[in-house]
């Protein structure tokens, strides 16, 4: 989490984590409460070696107690509550 | 200014100011609407050695609603790409950037380059969008730097054959012609002036401040854009490809026959500041806007200060609602009584006091009683024919029912060509076919906007008001008189597309230094 470090910087009561190559390190993101065009991933899906960012991929915490995070990615925004995902992204950036 | 530096956010981010909107029915081409979106306000011609350019990064957006429902029914969007054709170099260029080719030309002397695609977006009812690209790697020329760098400037970049700034397109079942590029400004207005407490040069002797200040009356109006340049967007269709059903309109009342026009520019939602990444910087999300104009001078002279960021954040929908106060009952309508008295001393006999006296028994914000339904009408609604057709003008409503601050144009008005029927004062001059209907280059859109704020169109929604004589007089003394379409020659504006003049040269900034010049 070196890496990370550099990238992080808490604004308010939020979260953002710049995040290119970081959710390759976390557990599998649960499933989406909203999504712009895409169904929600499904639980525990792994990464395949195919899988590869093309650009950032951006998680904003927007509420850390019900877990609300903003993901951006591309063009899009997916918006996740997960509260654990949320906590574990927290103490990662302190 | 119309829109430049108008909030302060946007001031910071010159890239994706937006400083003026024209839309008019092409007088050449009248079967066709001409739309130019101007941004990068103020640029010093000299102002290199990095000479300003449109950003990678912003999505540049030029809207028009036809159904008058206040949302975009067309959208076209620019995105540039720049490459450094030497990177190796400090320099923009290595020699005269002639001939005009292409980015990766072998030998080229041009090292710092833009291009860019152009995107028509049809939103479509069922909420989807229907895209086509109308062209690609189109190119931009390079900014105007001097008779060594970029020679005969205006033959060499907007040439007729060959590589050219002017590029047509055909694509989807649609054409037209573009240009993005470097211009010089076509906007005029005396800055230093009005942004001293409101003065206006030639009636400074009435100003509160001005005899005190040893200030005359009838000093000439300064033009304080005459010389700097602007990155214009500009696009010629025809018009039966932006009005609804696709054809036509055969009257000014046709249902279709207005358009209402704005632009945007919008940046990803997250901008990271990344060393790791290209050129140190990157950004991800969805497109969030930042910038937005319609009417001019709105944003700038209508919006009070603490929510003139959010209103560029806000699509036009909103100026009905959030923003509405502010069209209804203007500050600057108050202040004018205030700051012009008889003998230029504060609390002196207003030269206004028919608005004076108007002001303090309309105070209007809401819908049903708004203090300026003038206003209303020319900025948000459009003008019903029942109004306009006093004037011998064709409406700029013709059944649209959102309240959105857009630049509206009846596109069945022919263009007005001849030259002793031309008024830069538009409808206020007995010119149909300029602002508010569209707005054309060489509209006085600062001296209509102050006039109509002054209650020189309050009787066209209340016969009963008798307009102050001084709101019919008052201007900023830069142009020679309505039939001015030139700011007494310091425009150089085009007869044809893209209609705004040749950049300033870099070379002969300031505009006055004699080139032969030892001093």
């Amino acid at each position: 989490m070196s890496g990370l470090s550099r990238r992080v910087f808490i604004t308010r009561s939020s979260l953002t984590v710049a995040a290119a190559g970081l959710v390759s390190a976390l557990p599998a993101l649960p499933a989406a409460v909203s999504t712009a065009e895409t169904e929600a991933p499904e639980a525990n899906q792994a990464i395949s070696e195919a899988d590869s960012l093309t650009g950032p991929l951006v998680a904003h915490v927007t509420d850390l107690q019900t877990g609300e995070i903003s993901l951006y990615a591309g063009e899009r925004e997916v918006l996740l509550r997960d509260p654990a995902l949320a906590a574990r992204l927290f103490h990662a950036a302190k | 200014m119309s829109s430049h530096r108008e909030a302060p956010q946007i001031s910071k981010d010159p890239t994706a100011d937006s400083t003026d909107l024209y839309a008019f029915v092409s007088p050449d081409k009248p079967s066709t609407v001409t739309l130019i979106a101007n941004y990068i306000p103020l640029q010093a011609p000299d102002g290199g050695p990095n000479f300003y350019e449109f950003a990678d990064d912003v999505r540049y957006a030029i809207h028009v609603d036809n159904d008058g429902d206040g949302s975009a029914d067309i959208s076209f969007h620019f995105r540039f790409k720049t490459v450094n054709n030497i990177p190796s170099s400090f320099l923009y260029n290595h020699g005269p950037i002639t001939p005009f080719t292409r980015p990766g030309t072998k030998g080229t002397n041009w090292n710092r380059q833009q291009t860019y695609t152009l995107t028509r977006v049809d939103h479509l009812h069922n909420g989807r969008t229907r895209s086509t690209t109308l062209g690609k790697d189109l190119l931009v020329p390079p900014c105007n730097i001097g008779p060594l760098s970029t020679p005969n400037y205006a033959a060499t970049y907007l040439a007729s054959h060959g590589n050219s700034a002017l590029q047509t397109f055909k694509a989807g079942g649609h054409t037209g012609t573009v240009f993005a590029g470097q211009r010089a400004e076509g906007f005029y207005v005396d800055l230093g002036a009005v942004f001293d407490l409101g003065g206006l040069r030639g009636f400074e002797n009435f100003h509160v401040g001005g005899p005190a200040a040893g200030l005359m009356a009838g000093m000439p109006g300064v033009n304080s854009t005459a010389a700097v340049n602007v990155h214009s967007l500009a696009l010629q269709v025809p018009i039966a490809d932006l009005v609804a059903g696709g054809k036509r309109p055969s009257s000014t009342t046709s249902s279709n026959a207005v358009i209402g026009v704005w632009t945007s520019a919008s940046r990803q939602k997250v901008q990271i500041q990344d060393p790791h990444g290209s050129a140190g910087h990157a950004a991800s999300g969805p497109f969030v806007q930042v910038s937005r104009l319609g009417n001019p001078l709105v944003n700038e002279l209508l919006i009070g200060l603490g929510d003139k960021d959010r209103w560029n954040l806000e699509r036009p929908t909103a100026d009905g609602d959030t923003f509405f106060e502010y069209f209804a009952h203007p500050l600057l309508g108050e202040l004018l009584p205030a700051l012009y008295t008889a003998n230029g001393t504060a609390g002196g006999p207003t030269i206004f006091p028919h608005l004076a006296a108007y002001n303090a028994s309309h105070t209007g914000t809401t819908k049903a009683h708004p203090a300026r339904p003038d206003l209303i009408a020319i900025l948000l609604s459009g003008i019903p024919n029942s109004v306009t057709a006093a004037l011998g003008a064709p409406p700029t409503n013709v059944g649209g029912k959102a309240l959105a601050d857009q630049l509206r144009l009846n596109v069945a008005q022919r263009p007005t060509t001849d030259h002793k029927k031309i008024s830069n004062l538009g409808y206020l001059g007995g010119d149909p076919a300029g602002f508010p209907n569209g707005r054309r280059v060489f509209d006085d859109v600062a001296t209509i906007e102050l006039r109509a704020v002054a209650g020189a169109t309050l009787p066209l929604v209340d016969p009963t008001f008798t307009p102050d004589a001084p709101a019919g007089a008052v201007d900023f003394s830069i142009t020679s008189g309505p039939r001015d379409t030139t700011a007494k020659g310091t425009e150089g504006y085009l007869p044809s597309f893209p209609y705004l003049g040749t950049p300033y040269s870099g070379y002969s900034t300031p505009s006055k230094t004699p080139v032969g010049s030892t001093h």
